[in-house]
């Protein structure tokens, strides 16, 4: 058995022991190294990089690669403006990431005129209001452990203080936003940009997606589910309340809520998640899933 | 006991709510002003399979397109208060995991026999609890014609 920062391997099973704290959607949750022990690895046990990028950096992989390049499709159904290239603007955000001499800061805007880490707030801002989903989520998983924490106190992203990085990596819970999706991404982002607060999420300004853990599907089967998805990310008070007193200890006390939409040819999709009140006020989301 | 359904949102439900709430505020019946009722279709009728006494509100068991949901009674109108010979009734225990949240269930035998009957089929849409409900509504079905 090795133990690693996060978690415990088991070289007999070649499986951890422990879920893995990052949600990944193509794998088991004790998969170790993405099923490719060859080209990634994984020091912390937290989650899986290329090897060779030192502490403090994030490495990027194939699944988030693809993910993101897939992603663009469903914000061109959102119907927001995007521009076509954004989708491949990220991949090669992946791309440089998976060098371990390059890193996606270097990557430019939309339009190849300037590089992220050499844009004020306010350029990249303008920037990201542009941007795909998928081009947001190689964003959001190029910045380097520490970056969320960096962005939410209003510092570089780019460059995290040594408590930015021991700060999330006490928490690596808050990495896992790929259990929310977009809406997720939205709010990795939130303090580095503010961009889905007025064009995504406007409504949903105080909810934090925790990312502690999934118990159910969060792939869609069809149009409907993922249309149902989209809307309740964006607005997690369109459910109602079906279940009060969560015994999970990921989300003890919590409240489970349920969406639901019946097409006029009767398909239907059906979702359930979590959410944690504070005075009638739904305040942080998680785990979505369809049922 | 059939009901007719007359909103299908949240907002048609504030002004039963005893207190003003901001418009993302939930409130008694478990719904904000944004809640939609999706299995819910204005002007449908709705066969009640079943009454739940909630903390704070009282929902109808019923299903939309064979999805099963308990929806507030203030989103329907009765249109026959006739009740079937075979409901039974259940007070739920405090010691059970859905009190306080669920207090009463009134219904048809196996939603008040099986203490796991909420959240099998509203909760975790168990396929054997919705195979039940819907043989119990042929039946109560049945019923309703041989005494029209």
């Amino acid at each position: 058995m090795y133990e690693m920062d996060m978690r415990s391997y088991d070289p007999a099973t070649a499986r951890w022991v422990a879920q893995d704290p990052v949600i990944h959607f193509e794998y088991s949750p004790y998969s170790a190294f993405d099923n490719n022990p060859v080209y990634f690895a994984d020091p912390s046990g937290a989650d899986s990089g290329v090897r060779g990028l030192g502490r403090g950096r994030r490495a990027d992989n194939i699944q988030t690669y693809n993910f993101a390049m897939s992603a663009d499709d469903v914000a061109d159904a959102e119907g927001r403006s995007v521009k076509t290239t954004n989708g491949f603007t990220a991949a090669l955000a992946f791309q440089e990431a998976m060098v371990p001499t390059g890193y996606s800061s270097n990557t430019t805007d939309c339009c190849g005129n300037k590089k992220w880490k050499d844009m004020t707030p306010s350029e990249r801002l303008a920037a990201a209001k542009n941007m795909s989903a998928g081009a947001l989520q190689g964003l959001a998983y190029s910045m380097p452990t520490g970056g969320y924490n960096a962005a939410m106190r209003g510092g570089d992203a780019w460059n995290p203080s040594k408590a930015d990085i021991a700060g999330a990596e006490a928490a690596p819970g808050q990495f896992a936003m790929l259990i929310g999706g977009e809406y997720a991404f939205a709010k990795l982002f939130q303090g580095l940009v503010r961009l889905y607060r007025a064009t995504f999420v406007a409504r949903t300004s105080g909810l934090v997606a925790k990312g502690l853990g999934s118990t159910g599907r969060i792939t869609a089967n069809n149009l409907i589910e993922q249309m149902a998805m989209k809307a309740v990310v964006k607005d997690p008070t369109i459910g109602r309340v079906v279940m009060t007193g969560m015994k999970d200890s990921r989300w003890l006390g919590w409240r489970k809520l349920q969406y639901s939409v019946t097409t006029q040819n009767g398909t239907k999709a059906v979702i359930h998640y979590v959410g944690k009140f504070e005075n009638g006020v739904l305040k942080y989301v998680d785990d979505f899933k369809f049922k | 006991m059939k009901v007719l359904c007359k909103y299908n949102l949240g907002k048609d439900l504030r002004p039963y709510e005893s207190k003003p709430l901001d418009k993302g505020e939930f409130g008694r019946f478990g719904a904000s002003e944004a809640t939609e009722y999706g299995e819910l279709e204005i002007g449908k009728e709705y066969l009640v399979m079943g009454i739940v006494i909630f903390e704070t509100y009282q929902a109808y068991l019923i299903d939309g397109n064979g999805f099963i949901s308990t929806c507030p009674c203030q989103l329907f109108e009765i249109i026959d208060d006739h009740i079937s010979v075979n409901w039974k009734f259940r007070a739920i225990n405090k010691s059970e995991e859905f009190y306080p949240f669920v207090q009463t269930i009134m219904g048809y035998p196996e939603l008040c026999s099986n203490k796991n009957a909420y959240e099998d089929l509203i909760v975790e849409k168990d396929e054997e609890a919705e195979r039940i409900y819907f043989r119990r509504k042929i039946e109560l079905e049945k019923e309703l014609a041989e005494q029209q």
